[in-house]
């Protein structure tokens, strides 16, 4: 766990950076917290973080958003790092279930949200940089198309149907089995 | 709903502008959608299963560009998951109510004399010999193979080793450098002056017109005691990892050691690397490899009551460093006559997503395990007695890459018979 670092751990770990959003509102959040972003991370590695960093592509109710996810997984990410270099043959390792279950209930009750939030929190994860956040929430976009046709991603997503009739009926005849 | 009227818009991925003719919240959803950069919608796509990637290319010209890029193919591959490959014993009686022989027989497929309707859909003697990530290879027969990928329906076939002899095959592999998909055997025949064996040690590659002879520098490859692809009991699946296949560890008889034998993929040569110093007495070990995360693991099946698992913490050092990190207790010891109904598979490990899920099977059950979270769920499988499907050791992942020298399977008569659950 991060408690368990050296003195300078510490030091950074008590360091803030405030992030500011396209409607002008900050948020104060630790390095650690921050730093899950690899676009802040950069940032804070080039020092141009002082007096705030302005994400003008975020906006406040996003913002909130995402430092709930970074907070959390910031812990999840300290733990991991602590037990991987400290570990022999005899002590197996041991992590935190309790926490993990927690963290897996937590990503779920994160994503319980509308398409068009859902949408703005990818963009957002996109342009920070976040992994993490970014994999779970293509997942989940995946997860709820993947059993429909064509017509109803058109339908769903707003998409136009560009391809010609000769076009489409040749990608069918190709991929014919994923329809059957 | 109203129908929601198609506006072609300007923009790159031909998503319709928001808010013209729509209500609020569609226009709301709409301009979510239109808003999102096309790599946002290659991660989405990346994240699908292979069958809904081919039927999306029929969505719009967008979606179709990004999902035959070779980069995105690439990608999809990626992420996944490892499949276990099943058998399933065909009776010819349960489809033909003709004699009642059976077709299909693990671990060797034995066709016995198939009525004419089969002859056109089941190639003849058609044996599973290795699986690489969306690759299978087939034997069919004597010195003939066929790679087929079941996902792009896709066929490809391997130089045929001529002469007497018995021919032995060892390794199954992607090869980097060339783009070609080869196979490493041993051709053994006896020697013409009557005196002894030869082996000839050769490569076959999906781009090549013959066979390719390897000098292997180790006299003795046979004595390093690799196993083929055909063995029976502890079949062998080399891993490749750092451009190396790896045998599954086994004991040095001089050496009295535990070794893992390795095949460099590129300088085609032979070497021995300490393996993880695994308990169990028995001379024969029943462990598996697997590569996670870029790491080798061992996975000991020597006990019955739980698997241990060995990473090399530190591939490549004169002093190889195996660890082990996890016990993990096995949950069919309690029901010992679950048998899965096949008593050639003695384990099978693999892993299985990039979210540090193992699959961990034997012939008595099927579990997989978390190295994160170290938590353990059984899976129930379509694998019973009663149903004749198999639990096979190879993994299989869909792939949708295109390969140089595979060409498209004119029909589905073409193709073994592969059947996916879902």
């Amino acid at each position: 766990m991060a408690s368990a670092g050296s003195g300078d751990e510490k030091a950074a770990a008590a360091a803030m950076i405030t992030l500011i959003s396209s409607d002008n509102e900050k948020f104060e959040v630790t390095e650690a917290t921050a730093t899950l972003s690899q676009t802040i991370r950069h940032m804070i590695e080039d020092g141009c973080t002082d007096g705030g960093v302005p994400l003008p592509n975020v906006t406040s109710k996003i913002l909130a958003r995402v430092i709930e996810y970074c907070k959390k997984h910031a812990t999840a990410a300290a733990g991991e790092e602590g037990s991987s270099s400290s570990f022999s043959d005899a002590a197996f390792l041991e992590v935190d279930r309790a926490f993990l279950e927690e963290l897996e209930e937590f990503d779920d009750a994160f994503l319980e949200v509308d398409r068009a939030t859902l949408f703005d929190l990818i963009l957002a994860a996109n342009y920070l940089d976040i992994k993490g956040l970014l994999n779970l929430t293509c997942q989940k976009v995946a997860d709820s198309v993947k059993g429909k046709t064509p017509e109803q991603i058109r339908e769903m997503y707003n998409i136009v149907n560009d391809l010609t009739p000769e076009e489409e009926a040749e990608i069918r005849r190709e991929t014919q089995w994923a329809f059957e | 709903m109203p129908l929601v009227a198609a506006v072609r818009s300007n923009t790159g991925t031909h998503m319709a502008r928001a808010g013209i003719g729509k209500t609020p919240m569609e226009a709301q959803l709409a301009a979510a959608a239109a808003d999102l950069p096309e790599d946002i919608h290659a991660e989405i796509l990346a994240r699908l299963p292979a069958r809904s990637v081919l039927r999306f290319r029929s969505v719009c010209r967008a979606w179709r560009r990004i999902t035959t890029e070779p980069r995105f193919l690439a990608a999809h591959a990626r992420l996944r998951p490892a499949e276990v490959v099943l058998y399933m014993c065909l009776d010819s009686a349960q489809r033909e109510n003709r004699s009642p022989a059976r077709l299909v027989h693990y671990p060797h497929y034995h066709v016995t004399d198939p009525p004419e309707p089969w002859r056109a859909s089941m190639p003849q003697h058609c044996l599973l010999l290795a699986s690489c990530d969306g690759v299978l290879l087939f034997s069919m027969d004597a010195g003939s193979y066929l790679l087929c990928n079941p996902i792009t329906r896709q066929l490809a076939a391997l130089p045929k080793i001529t002469g007497a002899g018995v021919i032995s095959e060892y390794a199954f592999y992607f090869h980097e450098p060339s783009g070609e998909h080869r196979l490493l055997c041993a051709h053994r025949a006896s020697a013409a002056g009557g005196g002894g064996k030869t082996t000839a040690w050769c490569v076959l590659s999906t781009g090549a017109a013959g066979p390719r002879r390897v000098v292997v520098d180790t006299p003795a490859a046979d004595g390093l005691g690799v196993l083929g692809l055909r063995d029976t009991g502890d079949q062998a699946t080399p891993v490749p990892l750092h451009g190396r296949l790896h045998w599954p560890p086994r004991r040095d008889a001089v050496r009295r050691e535990v070794v893992v034998v390795a095949f460099d993929a590129v300088a085609e040569t032979f070497h021995a690397m300490a393996g993880p110093r695994v308990a169990a007495a028995a001379a024969a070990l029943i462990v598996k490899l697997f590569a996670m995360d870029g790491l080798l693991v061992a996975a000991d099946f020597g006990e019955a009551k739980h698997v241990d698992l060995w990473f090399l913490a530190d591939y490549g050092a004169a002093d190889g460093r195996w660890e082990r990190r996890h016990r993990v207790a096995t949950p069919w010891v309690s029901s010992w006559n679950s048998c899965l109904g096949t008593a050639d598979l003695k384990a099978t490990a693999a892993a299985g997503d990039d979210r540090g899920n193992v699959m961990l099977a034997n012939q008595h059950g099927f579990c997989v395990y978390n190295v994160r979270t170290k938590t353990l769920r059984r899976v129930s499988h379509v694998a019973t007695r009663s149903n004749d499907v198999l639990v096979s050791r190879h993994v299989f992942r869909e792939s949708l890459v295109q390969h140089r020298g595979f060409r498209q399977a004119r029909s589905s008569a073409d193709l073994p018979l592969i059947h996916f659950w879902r």
